[in-house]
């Protein structure tokens, strides 16, 4: 047996034949079991070592060729076979508190295979082309069924469309760049076509508009699982090509375009954040803010700490992504819209979703006790020694992220006078966002948990991590 | 050790009343848990005497390559101080919580107590800004939950949000001092606080409280009043304040301590004018604090760490002291006068180090602190001679039992703070200022004793005057602040309806071409 096999063939088989499973109920306890498992198997029996089980020397092989192309997920991706698979398992069982499991796991499964299978090909340009099938695959997810197609949904098609050819050809030119690595012309056009390609990809500013616009018209439950698989599969493509290439890693310059790229997006979407009134934009603009956050810790002089940074952003974000989307899609059922005006009021009858709701929006703001704190305050100080200026700015972002939490709260709490506190959240509902809220404040006050998988971080990448 | 015994009798006892509530035993068992719990409690921080100062580590954050800090605590004596008040506190509420029967009977409320001081004393203890900021956010998150929980009106509600912003605000200062630090290459600890980092501090504890700027978040609170809603204010002020004591002397800088002092000094005068001639005690609570804790501020920008804490563990005893008194005996009310002799700052008593160091421009600010010293102690005496919610003798047998014993701790451990334990203790003080002080008193007592002037029958329209002109100007205020936002999210939609529009992709472009040429003409 195969690594790609295993981690990449079996999901997309798996995915299929839930698609024809009629009970929703068994969709999510079987695509979670099965997520579950391959973050297990991840974590158990790495590619290329072995176990014993029952007597018999267990052992998966990292390569399997197809169609002439060699496909490897090695000892290496462990993390983010671990990572990718267990946030899979997350958001497929949260479907049991936020319905519509046949619409998220099936295409779900297949666009987590997909991604990986996008880590593991060689050569690895090919990467461009499978996330482009990823994200034809998302649209059934983000889709409404039986109504006209949002401009969001149209606008994430094309914008996440734009980045393939300007990857693809930056490949193009990086080939020639390999052979005559003297010619500075040339590299220069790879490295811009390289920049709008992953622009487009990571929707960074001002790139970022289909963003809000798709949270605020379609389930929010699938814009979060959308919103945390495709910036890390993203991110971790771009770190490939950093890693790669000698020239893009030693340029002096990629650390200032990182930073100001990211600071720009994190201050635009904290500032546009700010100004909300409606509970889906504010989640899309954290969301554009925390991959800015990646890019940031990417900037950084250090690159071990700016790739421990990066990774570790991963856990905390999507469990408050999870606890979030699943709290919005809760309080979504109780109102025509997501619009302040219709959610006054709300926390009194479902305190649970709006405790899930302005916690999980605080803890992505960095407000401390909860997940992101430590790390982003890590973040924030390692920013500060190398530029005053872009702390100060990361700082007025921070405040923007708050300001919007806190008009959340005001506006859930602001009931008529003589409300009774009533808890109309049934048992799984308060099941998953009890244990996420558990979660935060245990990831806000132990971050030490990460550990063992930010020191398996230099395997992943030959020159990074070191 | 001891520390920990504290911790582990605090969460005990809380667990226990939940435990109780669960199974449905009688109310009397809880309390029982409650005061037991409360009370060694107490007793277990006089007891870090014996083992001052100590350090702990409740969790190492790791990877060290990115966590500069832990969270660290460090039992020292100042922590002791603030401890043992907020110990002392919250004894007092539990023992007097019988005198309050008529209105509430509520395990939760002592279960809640009892873990909010377990907070409380996680931040008193705080060894680094991490820890405190740490333990100030758990403490407000659970004064909000409290607060919100407790409100039924959408203002309140609005209050607790706007509360909960301001001083969310006041940590982001905090933070943003770490930050400042980590970009000169230091690791943030108080006692490497800089001029440069310092200020952001005093802003952060500023903020917190009221003082800097002076604001005033919760005007009337009606749902929160003695019990946990005393637990709740004064812990909240006393963990803040007790950032003061830590701070090494260099950490603000003197250009600022003018401008700062003349702030601190108008909310001193405020809060103490208010607080002289509130209507009550409850409804004068904010100002108390506000006026206390511009003391404390002001004897940190004279450099004196102890006479802030002197300020702080006031601010803690004798709040309690006269918020908790609620059923009247005269012979207390007595005890309880002289008492106040410990707030003039004589020496040897608790706030004796309360005026060391020296103003910079003394001619202008000793005055305006001495007379909101004044009116604070005034103020303190005349609520207590105020017909108060109960009397003493009509409480039930067991009730004037143990009534007394928590007023007598609250008194207990103002005397033992101020000759034993902590730097400031058993000291002579700047015995001028007690002697003016003094006689102040002394001369305020034979004329309201010739005039008899602070009847309170006509006492609350002098302040609902004043309150309403500050209230005016915050509101007024906020509405230009509202305003300005109003117009910056239009301005901000406008930019939002255009990329998001019809042609937002071409300017989507546009800014991106745009954003490279500028970038490429560096």
């Amino acid at each position: 047996m195969s690594a790609p096999i295993v981690w990449i063939a079996v999901p997309l088989v798996l995915a299929v034949i839930l698609l024809w499973l009629p009970d929703e109920r068994w969709i999510t306890f079987l695509g979670t079991v099965i997520s579950l498992s391959l973050a297990g198997l991840a974590y158990w029996l790495p590619p290329d070592s072995a176990q014993r089980l029952f007597g018999l020397s267990l052992r998966i092989d990292s390569n399997f060729a197809f169609s002439g192309r060699n496909i490897s997920l090695t000892a290496a991706d462990q993390v983010i076979l671990i990572i990718v698979y267990g946030i899979g398992a997350f958001w497929f069982f949260g479907t049991l508190a936020t319905g519509s499991a046949k619409r998220i796991i099936p295409p779900g499964l297949a666009i987590i295979a997909l991604l990986v299978a996008s880590l593991a090909v060689q050569p690895f340009l090919y990467a461009a082309l499978l996330i482009e099938i990823a994200v034809l695959l998302s649209i059934p997810m983000l889709a409404e069924a039986g109504q006209k197609t949002g401009r969001g949904l149209l606008r994430f098609l094309i914008y996440q469309s734009f980045a393939m050819p300007f990857i693809l050809f930056a490949g193009f030119l990086l080939s020639g760049i390999e052979a005559g690595p003297a010619d500075i012309a040339l590299i220069s056009q790879a490295a811009i076509l390289l920049g709008l390609g992953f622009a487009f990809l990571l929707s960074t500013f001002p790139l970022f508009t289909w963003v809000p616009m798709l949270a605020s018209e379609t389930l929010p439950y699938a814009v979060g699982f959308i919103m945390i698989i495709f910036p890390t599969f993203s991110l971790v493509f771009g770190l490939n090509f950093i890693d790669r290439y000698s020239w893009l890693r030693d340029s002096a310059d990629l650390a200032n375009i990182l930073r100001l790229i990211g600071i720009l997006t994190l201050v635009s979407a904290g500032i546009w954040a700010a100004f909300q009134r409606q509970l889906g934009r504010i989640f899309a603009y954290t969301a554009v803010a925390e991959t800015s956050l990646s890019l940031l810790a990417m900037s950084l002089p250090d690159r071990q700490a700016g790739l421990q940074i990066a990774f570790y952003l991963l856990v905390p974000r999507a469990l408050a992504y999870g606890v979030w989307t699943v709290s919005i899609t809760i309080l979504k059922r109780q109102a025509p819209d997501l619009k302040f005006t219709s959610l006054q009021g709300l926390a009194r009858k479902f305190p649970l979703a709006s405790a899930g709701l302005v916690l999980s929006n605080l803890a992505l703001s960095g407000i401390p006790l909860l997940a992101s704190f430590p790390v982003r305050q890590a973040l924030w100080e390692k920013l500060a020694a190398q530029s005053p200026s872009t702390a100060l700015w990361f700082g007025l972002a921070t405040l923007g992220l708050w300001a919007a939490s806190l008009r959340t709260l005001a506006i859930l709490t602001m009931a008529p006078e003589h409300t009774l506190w009533e808890v109309n959240e049934n048992w799984s509902q308060r099941l998953l966002i009890g244990t996420g809220l558990v979660g935060l404040l245990f990831l806000g006050l132990y971050p030490q948990w990460a550990q063992p998988f930010l020191a398996n971080l230099p395997l992943m990448f030959t020159h990074l991590g070191k | 050790m001891y520390v920990i015994i504290t911790f582990i009798l605090l969460f005990l006892a809380a667990a226990i009343i939940l435990g109780l509530r669960l199974s449905r035993i009688s109310v009397s068992y809880s309390w029982l848990a409650a005061a037991l719990g409360a009370l060694f409690c107490w007793i277990s921080i006089l007891i870090w005497q014996l083992d001052l100062p100590r350090h702990f580590s409740p969790s190492i954050w790791a990877p060290a390559s990115l966590f500069n800090s832990s969270p660290d605590l460090l039992a020292e004596p100042y922590a002791w101080l603030y401890a043992v008040c907020l110990a002392a506190l919250a004894a007092a509420v539990i023992f007097t919580s019988p005198a309050r029967t008529s209105t509430t009977v509520n395990p939760a409320a002592w279960a809640g107590t009892l873990a909010l001081t377990g907070l409380g004393l996680l931040a008193v203890l705080a060894d680094n800004p991490l820890t405190l900021v740490l333990g100030w956010t758990a403490i407000d998150l659970t004064e909000f939950m409290n607060t919100l929980r407790a409100s039924d009106s959408p203002s309140l509600s609005e209050r607790a949000v706007i509360s909960f912003a301001i001083r969310a605000a006041g940590t982001a200062f905090a933070l943003y001092a770490s930050v400042l630090s980590a970009a000169n290459g230091q690791t943030f600890l108080f006692e490497k606080a800089t001029a440069q980092t310092g200020v952001f501090l005093l802003l952060a504890v500023g903020l917190r409280l009221g003082v800097l700027p002076l604001h005033l978040t919760y005007r009337s609170e009606p749902v929160l009043r003695r019990g946990f809603g005393t637990v709740l204010r004064l812990l909240t002020a006393a963990t803040s304040l007790v950032l003061l004591a830590r701070l090494p002397v260099s950490s603000i800088n003197p250009a600022y301590i003018p401008y700062l002092l003349i702030f601190v000094g108008l909310a001193a005068l405020y809060g103490g004018w208010q607080w002289l001639f509130a209507s009550d005690e409850l409804n004068g609570r904010p100002y108390w604090i506000i006026g206390m804790s511009a003391l404390s501020l002001a004897a940190n920008l004279r450099g004196s760490s102890s006479g802030s804490a002197a300020w702080g563990a006031a601010l803690v005893l004798f709040g309690g002291i006269s918020f908790l008194y609620s059923a009247r005996y005269i012979w207390f009310t007595r005890v309880l006068t002289g008492l106040g002799i410990l707030l003039l700052a004589l020496p040897f008593s608790l706030t004796a180090t309360g005026w060391s160091g020296d103003f910079m421009w003394p001619y202008l600010f000793w005055p305006v602190f001495l007379a909101a010293h004044f009116m604070l102690a005034a103020g303190y005496v005349r609520h207590l001679w105020q017909p108060g919610e109960s009397q003493y003798l009509e409480l039930p047998t067991w009730a004037q039992g143990v009534y007394p014993i928590g007023l007598a701790i609250l008194v207990i451990t103002a005397i033992a703070a101020s000759v034993w334990g902590w730097a400031g203790a058993l000291k002579l003080g700047t015995w001028m200022i007690s002697a003016i002080l003094s006689v102040l008193c002394l001369l305020a007592w034979l004329a309201v004793w010739r005039f008899r002037q602070f009847a309170p029958a006509e006492s609350p329209r002098l302040p609902s005057v004043q309150r309403s002109r500050l209230v005016d100007l915050l509101e007024f205020l906020a509405r230009f602040l509202w305003g300005v936002y109003r117009l910056s999210g239009n301005l901000f939609n406008l930019g939002n309806s255009l990329l998001e529009g019809d042609g937002g992709l071409l300017w989507t472009l546009l800014l991106l071409v745009l954003f490279i040429i500028i970038y490429r003409g560096r």
